[in-house]
């Protein structure tokens, strides 16, 4: 068996991932970073949906809830989920902090606000050129200004973005500013090597210390051993919690998981509009408990979110050029949980909707659809599983509160993961302490969105890289 | 199938199970033949009103091709989606399996029981996913939808020339 000798493994190359990577690069660590899925640079991507979506999705884009009612799209490849972001930049508020401290996780917010800023500035963000914006965006802004809702550019790190719209399938001019274009690379320059199509079986340890990883490599699954001195999980908040527990290390693993779930109504226009021309979300409409983003996408990924069977889903397909998608995003409770399922061998995420969610999310879809009315709209139709047009906007209330009413009246999905690894410095609470360790573990870390103890609501990419950016020197010190 | 596999070494897990017990596609496929018929009847019914003209069988490789190339650890219970599809209507209906019914039967099958039903029928009702992906993800369904690939958008000429 080949094996791998370092001073830093980073399992993982997402947003915490590389910018782990790169900074122990720069420090001269000998780095390795790990990914499961394929080194896929921007000029082998294309605009093909059918290619793209199987090299660059975690599990080819199948991953579900164990309910089956929410789909979990995370990225497979160098880079991570950053390759398949919208790269929207928000920073979490005020509040959500507070509640973190509540559980264990006392953020030194000054610094924080310092390393939002260095990773802001790092990564070029700013506000969508004109040109760019995508008339879904703009359509969005005009409704939402009307209604009087609190509607906002957002800050974007796309660099020379184009205004394809194709975000979710890679960025073939490596415009982006994913982890694929600046700190996997940045790691590379300073010596870091990357593994890529190797998985990370298991995490060898006893009392307290990584004395091994068990990984394979390749399409052969050729067995690899990796000696690290330190190891740095940055698989995302379903990997990271997963290779844990099925490493045997339990103790609150697993808990605390929560998302950013997301619908999003379709609205119709007499005349066409061409969503898809642009940048796919530019403006931001920030609600109570919800945030509403334009979500366009090509023809493959939109006619999964099309409702209706038979004429009505073809009806809407037809009028491709004529329809915008508006989705609605709520933080959820911390009451999701990753398992390692001994029957399918591989971690699974129990998530069920609450009352509560469902109710924010009707109230956030409400807003969304009353703001395509007013951006003249001719109709909205929703996401439920019994094709529902919203004719007047005068109905909104009434046929929405009938229509998605229940979880099972609808499906939702979500690109946000969060916790499942939470910091507390509690290890009654937490399964890292306040130097990202372990609770109980001298040489092994996480860095990603699992430490999250509570969800912050927003898209997360923006507070991973400040967290992270927080944890480098205390992992590396 | 392969139940031979399964004297020699005891299967860890219900996927090492299913893919024992599943039988195995032809090389270079995703889906038995079988399967995949299942999957061309779905298309048949549910992309009937599409304006993109593919063929079942057409539709029926671009999933194939997806499948296999995306190497999902839970592909696997896609095979088992589109084998509960062909024999629902057997165990839960006593009616013949999906893929041996009429387009009108299977249509009629669709609307009365998966796109409102639950449990199993709930399950069926995924299959149109995949169908609906392997049919508008394919570069062919661009014109019928009216969707401009960014080569050919304007934004993008003008860009190049001015580059």
């Amino acid at each position: 068996m080949r094996t791998e000798t370092t001073d830093v493994c980073v399992i993982g190359s997402g947003a915490g991932g590389g910018l782990i990577a790169y900074e122990a690069a720069q420090r001269g660590l000998r780095t390795l970073v790990v990914e499961r899925g394929p080194y896929v640079r921007g000029a082998q991507m294309n605009h093909d949906e059918l290619s793209m979506i199987p090299r660059l999705y975690k599990d080819g884009g199948l991953q579900l809830n164990t309910t089956l009612d929410m789909f979990i799209l995370q990225g497979s490849c160098v880079g991570g989920s950053t390759v398949l972001a919208n790269y929207a930049m928000f920073r979490a508020r005020p509040e959500v902090f507070h509640e973190w401290r509540r559980l264990g996780a006392d953020l030194d917010l000054d610094a924080l606000d310092r390393s939002y800023a260095k990773v802001e500035k790092l990564l070029g963000t700013r506000r969508d050129p004109p040109e760019n914006v995508s008339p879904t965006s703009a359509l969005l802004m005009k409704g939402a200004t009307a209604m009087g809702l609190d509607v906002r550019w957002m800050e974007k790190a796309l660099g020379d973005c184009t205004g394809c719209g194709g975000c979710n399938i890679g960025c073939v001019w490596d415009h982006k500013r994913s982890s694929l274009t600046t700190y996997i690379p940045w790691a590379e320059q300073r010596g870091a090597r990357i593994l890529a199509d190797t998985t990370v079986e298991k995490i060898v340890w006893r009392k307290g210390q990584v004395q091994s990883l068990e990984a394979t490599s390749g399409p052969a699954r050729e067995p690899l051993r990796i000696v690290a001195k330190k190891v740095v999980v940055a698989g995302g908040a379903i990997g990271s919690p997963g290779l844990l527990l099925k490493s045997g290390i339990e103790k609150n693993v697993g808990r605390r998981t929560s998302f950013n779930i997301g619908a999003a109504v379709v609205a119709e226009f007499d005349d066409p509009i061409d969503a898809y021309d642009g940048d796919q979300m530019s403006v931001v409409v920030h609600g109570d408990g919800y945030n509403i983003e334009p979500v366009h996408n090509p023809p493959g990924a939109t006619s999964l979110m099309t409702p209706g069977w038979f004429g009505d889903h073809a009806r809407l397909m037809s009028r491709y050029r004529h329809i915008a998608f508006v989705g609605t995003m709520t933080g959820s409770q911390p009451t999701g949980r990753v398992v390692h399922s001994p029957f399918f061998g591989h971690e699974e995420t129990r998530y069920r909707v609450s009352k509560e969610e469902l109710g924010t999310l009707r109230r956030g879809m409400k807003d969304s659809a009353r703001a395509m009315f007013a951006a003249g709209a001719r109709r909205v139709m929703l996401p439920s599983h019994r094709f529902q047009t919203v004719e007047d906007a005068a109905e909104i209330d009434a046929v929405m509160d009938a229509a998605l009413a229940t979880r099972k009246q609808f499906d939702r999905g979500t690109s946000h993961p969060q916790g499942g690894c939470a910091w507390s410095d509690d290890p009654e609470l937490g399964a890292v302490d306040r130097n990202f360790a372990v609770h109980g573990f001298d040489n092994l870390f996480v860095c990603d969105a699992s430490v999250f103890p509570a969800g912050i609501g927003v898209n997360p990419i923006d507070t991973i890289l400040a967290v992270a950016d927080l944890a480098a020197p205390r992992i590396l010190a | 199938m392969n139940p031979f596999g399964l004297l020699g070494r005891r299967p860890a897990n219900l996927e090492q199970l299913a893919r024992a017990l599943l039988p195995n596609p032809k090389p270079g496929r995703f889906f038995t033949e079988a399967e995949r018929r299942t999957l061309m009847a779905v298309a048949e019914v549910v992309l009937a009103d599409s304006p993109v003209k593919l063929s079942p069988a057409e539709v029926a490789d671009n999933v194939d091709t997806l499948l296999r190339e995306g190497g999902s650890r839970r592909a696997w219970r896609v095979r088992l989606l589109y084998v509960v599809v062909e024999l629902a209507p057997v165990f839960m209906l006593r009616e013949r399996p999906f893929s041996r019914q009429s387009p009108a039967s299977r249509r009629r099958l669709i609307e009365a029981h998966f796109q409102h039903g639950r449990g199993v029928w709930a399950i069926c009702a995924k299959a149109r996913h995949l169908v609906y992906l392997g049919c508008y993800a394919d570069a062919r369904a661009n014109a019928a939808v009216g969707f401009v690939p960014v080569a050919e958008r304007e934004r993008y000429t003008r860009r190049q020339t001015a580059t």
